[in-house]
């Protein structure tokens, strides 16, 4: 990973009215990189990517783009950039493939090998009306049109909303590619799981401040997972007496926990117990809030 | 990408922009079709109704009319205005003698004399008047009512194409096209926001200003096609009839454009403004209306003359085209700069503005 700075949000605030949208935000998006940029609905994550692109007008702070001015140049930047709105609409008489078309000349992009390549990996249909769309296809429209220019940057607003989940996985498996050519990659989202699976990085906002930003190796220790398992015959809480293991609770023969380190030594004391079902899950972004603090998570 | 957006417009518009330009055309070929028919039933009035029946002498300073007497009336009406289609009128006698006698004035007079029958009911006998004999349409034409519709020209009649077109089609032109118009400049603007198309269109390098202007270019050039086209059938309708003197219906048509590019402008301003279809497609409409009222208010009532030069409609002198074949230069370029004004007013709030989302 490169030490460029491509996104460099420096106490960023936004203000509807007297309604808060960011305040006094800082971040950094360096070059090469897949940020995720995670937060429940409504916390500031697409007022942030709208402002950053010159959609709404700052009420203070900076935003430079690959070193340009967010409002000054926004247009030279948008050269570059390639954007998944998390709500959009286009035209709904006209064909996909026309859409497309016009937005990718309008990027000075000639030629349609990146529509082909991209709307097959999709398996989105080019020839139908988007108006005729399902609402995944509709988004695949979107993931398309924000990849098909090949820009530098491209930034997603939670970008598989509406997508099954094995176009989900088709779509991380993009995401990994683009990053492989040098791309760098702006994503919000609200699923934990998708940021882990995906991001090299994550910052985190709620209620318009960013609350956190963290290597995603380091998040998930910090954040551990949830672990429960259902025993044949019950089961003493103080086997579960270890490090790396906490908020322990037996229920008949059910215990939950959650395991942030030694996974590998829960295993395989409980499989000395005769095991009926056993299931590991990644927070939802509620539960890491509730645990993040209490875990010594840091600003 | 120069013109993509321009292109655009036309694309996602041309069904609605087709329909359109059919019913204009058919609308101005359709009036002159009509002028053989009308000139015709206005050509035989040539005198009041029932004069052969009013008998008038003037004697120095009295009028004496008589009529003739039937038996089935027990009483007469005589009653006067000063038009001929006595809508103001006001009654001067009863009496039950055939015969009457008034002060004579120097002011043009018309009296009726309606009979009274024994059962109450009143019949119209028949008129005269002290002016020289009329058409009752042409005085029509120069009451204050008609006189909106003519601009104020009093030489405009009706057996003539050019007046026919300039009070059936002319005078109402701004409306038939403006509505429409003013309809699609706000929807080109507030579609995409309301069908959340912006955040895509301005993810790409396109900068506010020029989505704006490819707009406002691409709307002119269609009015500028719909006017070209309506001209053409105009001058090839009034031709089929018989008239001659063609291209200058063409002109004073086409010459209307300046006009609608005030309007186009004004209605993608409020559309920029609002970002609301309901709201702007209202206030453009409301434009429109009230400046078209002015503009008739101002040319009904003398009092009311000052205010022409405030609306739209004023800049667009078709009569003087149609009837003297003159156009104004100076009119054309208020218009121009009315244009400008606005389209720079709607780049300036776009500019500054968020996009909601």
């Amino acid at each position: 990973m490169g030490k460029n700075i491509v996104i460099d949000i420096k106490d960023l605030t936004k203000m509807y009215g007297d309604v808060v949208g960011i305040k006094n935000l800082d971040l950094k998006v360096y070059d090469g990189e897949i940020m995720g940029f995670l937060g429940p609905n409504g916390s500031g994550k697409t007022t942030t990517i709208r402002t950053c692109l010159g959609l709404l007008k700052k009420t203070g702070g900076d935003v430079n783009i690959f070193g340009m001015d967010s409002h000054e140049d926004s247009v030279n930047i948008r050269k570059r950039t390639g954007y998944l709105p998390g709500d959009f609409g286009l035209y709904n008489d006209l064909k996909v493939m026309t859409i497309l078309r016009y937005l990718l000349s309008q990027s000075g992009v000639s030629g349609e090998s990146s529509i082909k390549r991209l709307s097959e990996l999709l398996e989105l249909d080019l020839k139908r009306r988007y108006g005729d769309l399902s609402k995944g296809n509709r988004q695949k429209v979107g993931i398309v049109q924000a990849f098909m220019a090949d820009q530098d940057l491209i930034i997603l607003d939670e970008p598989t909303s509406g997508l099954d989940p094995l176009m989900q996985q088709k779509f991380y498996g993009l995401l990994r590619e683009e990053k492989e050519k040098g791309k760098t990659i702006f994503m919000s989202s609200h699923i934990l799981a998708e940021v882990e699976e995906v991001c090299d990085r994550a910052a985190i906002i709620r209620g318009g401040e960013l609350q956190v930003v963290e290597d995603i190796h380091s998040l998930k220790e910090k954040m551990g997972k949830k672990l429960v398992i259902d025993f044949e015959n019950g089961v003493e809480q103080d086997i579960f007496d270890m490090e790396g293991v906490e908020d322990v609770k037996i229920d008949g023969r059910t215990a939950t926990m959650i395991v942030t380190s030694n996974l590998d030594e829960v295993i395989k004391k409980v499989s000395q117990q005769n095991i009926i079902n056993m299931s590991l899950e990644t927070f939802s972004l509620d539960q890491l809030f509730l645990t993040y603090y209490s875990r010594g998570g840091n600003r | 990408m120069l013109g993509r957006t321009m292109l655009m417009e036309f694309r996602k518009s041309w069904k609605g922009f087709t329909i359109f330009i059919i019913v204009v055309v058919f609308t101005a070929a359709g009036m002159a079709q009509l002028f053989p028919v009308i000139s015709e039933a206005f050509e035989e009035v040539d005198e009041l109704e029932g004069e052969q029946f009013v008998h008038m002498e003037i004697e120095e300073d009295i009028i004496h009319l008589s009529w003739k007497e039937m038996d089935d009336f027990v009483e007469y009406i005589v009653i006067e205005d000063s038009h001929p289609y006595m809508v103001t009128s006001g009654v001067v006698n009863r009496t039950s003698l055939n015969h009457t006698s008034i002060p004579h004035t120097e002011e043009v007079r018309y009296f009726a004399v309606i009979g009274v029958t024994d059962e109450s009911s009143k019949i119209p006998i028949g008129m005269t008047s002290t002016a020289e004999p009329r058409d009752p349409i042409e005085e029509l034409m120069e009451t204050p009512f008609y006189r909106m519709f003519t601009t104020g020209r009093a030489d405009i009649t009706f057996e003539e194409i050019e007046g026919f077109l300039s009070v059936e089609l002319y005078s109402w032109w701004i409306l038939l096209v403006g509505i429409y118009l003013a309809y699609i400049s706000v929807k080109s603007i507030t579609e995409d926001f309301e069908e959340r198309r912006m955040d895509i269109i301005f993810s790409t390098p396109l900068p506010r200003r020029q989505y704006l202007l490819e707009k406002f270019f691409a709307l002119s050039l269609f009015t500028l096609l719909m006017l070209v086209l309506s001209g053409i059938f105009l001058m090839l309708s009034v031709h089929s009839v018989g008239e001659a003197g063609g291209s200058v219906f063409f002109v004073s048509l086409v010459t209307s454009w300046p006009m609608f590019l005030v309007i186009i402008a004004v209605s993608m301003f409020l559309g920029v403004l609002t970002k609301s279809s309901r709201i702007a497609v209202g206030a453009s409409f409301a434009v429109i209306l009230v400046q078209y009222s002015l503009f008739m208010a101002g040319h009904m009532v003398e009092s009311l003359e000052f205010i022409l030069p405030y609306t739209i409609s004023y800049y667009w002198d078709y009569n003087s085209i149609l009837l003297d074949g003159i156009f104004k230069l100076g009119d054309f370029l208020v218009l121009s700069l009315l244009t400008f004004i606005v389209l720079a007013a709607a780049i300036y709030v776009f500019d500054k503005e968020d996009i909601p989302a």
